[in-house]
C-alpha cells in the first residue's frame, strides 16, 4: 500500500480478480483513520490493462472512428474476452497509435467492489505506465522498456517521440527467457542493447524503490 | 517523449435527475435567449420605424422652411385674365349713376346720339347733337348742377353753321 496525502493507490493483478470485494475491503480496512475518505488510484497489471498498436487504416477520418475501430478490434489485438474499454493515444491519420484495452466487465467489477467498500475511484491505469512515466521523468526518453510483473511482461518501444510498439505477454515468460526475448526484440526494432531497460516489479521483494500499489517494489536494470 | 495520461475509468455519467435539471435549465436559457433576441429584434424594428418617421418629418420641416424663405413668385396670369379684369372694372364702373345723370337732364336742342362707357379710366363719353352752342353749354351746366366740381366737360364740338343743320359734340365725364 502506498499513499500520498489524501490520495491512495491500489495495485491489482490477475491473481486478485476472484476476490475483488475482499481485496477492496481489506485494503480499505488497512488504511489509517485519516485516510478513510481518500480517493483511490487503481493500478492494473499488464495482464489486465493490455497495450496494443492500432495500425494505420486507410479510410479512417477522425479520432472517433479510430476509437470505435480500436474498441471493436481490442478483443483480438489484446487477447481479451468480451467488450473492452479502450484508451487511445493522440491519433493521427496514417500513423500507428498506441491503445490500451481493459475488459469492460473487469472495470465494472472493480467499480462495484470499490463502491461496496466505500472507496471513491479517481483513476485506473496500467502499472507499466507508471514505470514508463517515472523513467521519462528521470531520463527524458526511452527506446525499449520491459516491465516485468508477476503475471505479465509488457514491452514498450519508442522512437524517442512516441510509442511505436507495445505488447503485453501473459502469462509472464520464465525469468531466464526474458532477457533472450528482449535481445531479439531489440534487434528486430533496431535498438541497441544499451537502450533496453527492464523494470521488475515484485510484491515480495525486500529491495528496490517503493512504487504505486503499496506492496510493490521495483528495480530498474539494463540488460 | 511525453508521459501518457491513460485513464481507463469510464467518464462519470450524471444521474438522471441532474441531466433532467440541466436539460430544463438549458431549455429555459434557450427560451430566454430566444425571447431576448425577439425583443431585441422588435426594438430594432421600432427604432427603424421611428427613424424613418423622424426623417420624414425633418424633410417636411426642411421643405416648410425652404418654402417660407423662398421669394414669392407670382403665378403667371391665366389666359382669361384680361377679360376678367375688364369685366371686373365694368362691374365697378358707375354705369347707373352716369345714365341717371344723363336721363335727369333733358333739354330741347340737345339730343344724345350715342353713349360709350369705358371701364378703363371710368370714362363716360356721350355724343350729342345740338342746335346751337348756347343750348349745348346750358346742357352741360344742367349735367354739372349739384356736383362739387364739374364732372362733365366738353371734349369737342363742331357746328355746321347757321341754317346748315345740327352740330355734333362729344362730352365726357369721369366716375
Amino acid at each position: 500500500m502506498w499513499s500520498a496525502g489524501s490520495e491512495q493507490h491500489l495495485y491489482l493483478d490477475s491473481s486478485e480478480l476472484q476476490a475483488l470485494d475482499a481485496v477492496m475491503r481489506d485494503w480499505k480496512g488497512a488504511l489509517p483513520p485519516e485516510a478513510k475518505r481518500s480517493v483511490a488510484h487503481i493500478w492494473l497489471s499488464g495482464a489486465l490493462a493490455v497495450p496494443f498498436m492500432l495500425p494505420p487504416i486507410e479510410g479512417l477520418r477522425n479520432r472517433a472512428e479510430a476509437q470505435r475501430l480500436a474498441e471493436s478490434s481490442a478483443p483480438v489485438e489484446a487477447g481479451l474476452q468480451g467488450s473492452c474499454t479502450v484508451w487511445l493515444d493522440a491519433w493521427k491519420p496514417g500513423r500507428p497509435c498506441l491503445a490500451v484495452a481493459v475488459q469492460q466487465e473487469l472495470v465494472a467489477a472493480i467499480q462495484a467492489a470499490a463502491s461496496g467498500a466505500g472507496i471513491k475511484l479517481k483513476s485506473m491505469q496500467p502499472w507499466w505506465n507508471w514505470a514508463l512515466s517515472d523513467h521519462l521523468h528521470r531520463k527524458g526518453a526511452v527506446r525499449l522498456l520491459a516491465v516485468i510483473e508477476e503475471d505479465a511482461l509488457t514491452v514498450i518501444g519508442s522512437d524517442g517521440e512516441r510509442v511505436t510498439s507495445a505488447q503485453s505477454q501473459r502469462p509472464r515468460p520464465a525469468p531466464e527467457r526474458i532477457d533472450a526475448q528482449l535481445r531479439r526484440q531489440a534487434v528486430s526494432l533496431d535498438v541497441s542493447i544499451a537502450e533496453v531497460l527492464r523494470v521488475s516489479m515484485s510484491r515480495d521483494a525486500k529491495e528496490g524503490e517503493p512504487a504505486p500499489g503499496g506492496v510493490a517494489r521495483w528495480q530498474e536494470q539494463g540488460l | 517523449m511525453k508521459p501518457l495520461r491513460i485513464q481507463l475509468l469510464p467518464k462519470p455519467v450524471a444521474p438522471a435527475w441532474l441531466i433532467a435539471l440541466a436539460s430544463m435549465l438549458l431549455v429555459a436559457a434557450l427560451v430566454a435567449a430566444a425571447l431576448a433576441a425577439y425583443r431585441y429584434w422588435q426594438v430594432g424594428q421600432i427604432r427603424k420605424e421611428l427613424q424613418v418617421e423622424r426623417e420624414r418629418r425633418e424633410e417636411q420641416i426642411r421643405a416648410a422652411q425652404a418654402a417660407a424663405t423662398a421669394p414669392m413668385i407670382p403665378p403667371s396670369p391665366p389666359a382669361y385674365a384680361a377679360d376678367a379684369r375688364k369685366a371686373a372694372n365694368e362691374a365697378e364702373f358707375h354705369t347707373a349713376a352716369a345714365l341717371t345723370a344723363l336721363e335727369r337732364v333733358s333739354m330741347v336742342g340737345v339730343t344724345p346720339v350715342s353713349i360709350e362707357l369705358q371701364a378703363e379710366g371710368n370714362l363716360a363719353r356721350v355724343e350729342v347733337e345740338f342746335s346751337d352752342y348756347q343750348v349745348l353749354l346750358s346742357y352741360l351746366e344742367e349735367l354739372n348742377k349739384g356736383e362739387p366740381a364739374p364732372r362733365w366737360r366738353l371734349q369737342r364740338a363742331s357746328a355746321k353753321g347757321p341754317g346748315a343743320g345740327l352740330g355734333t359734340a362729344v362730352i365726357e365725364s369721369r366716375w
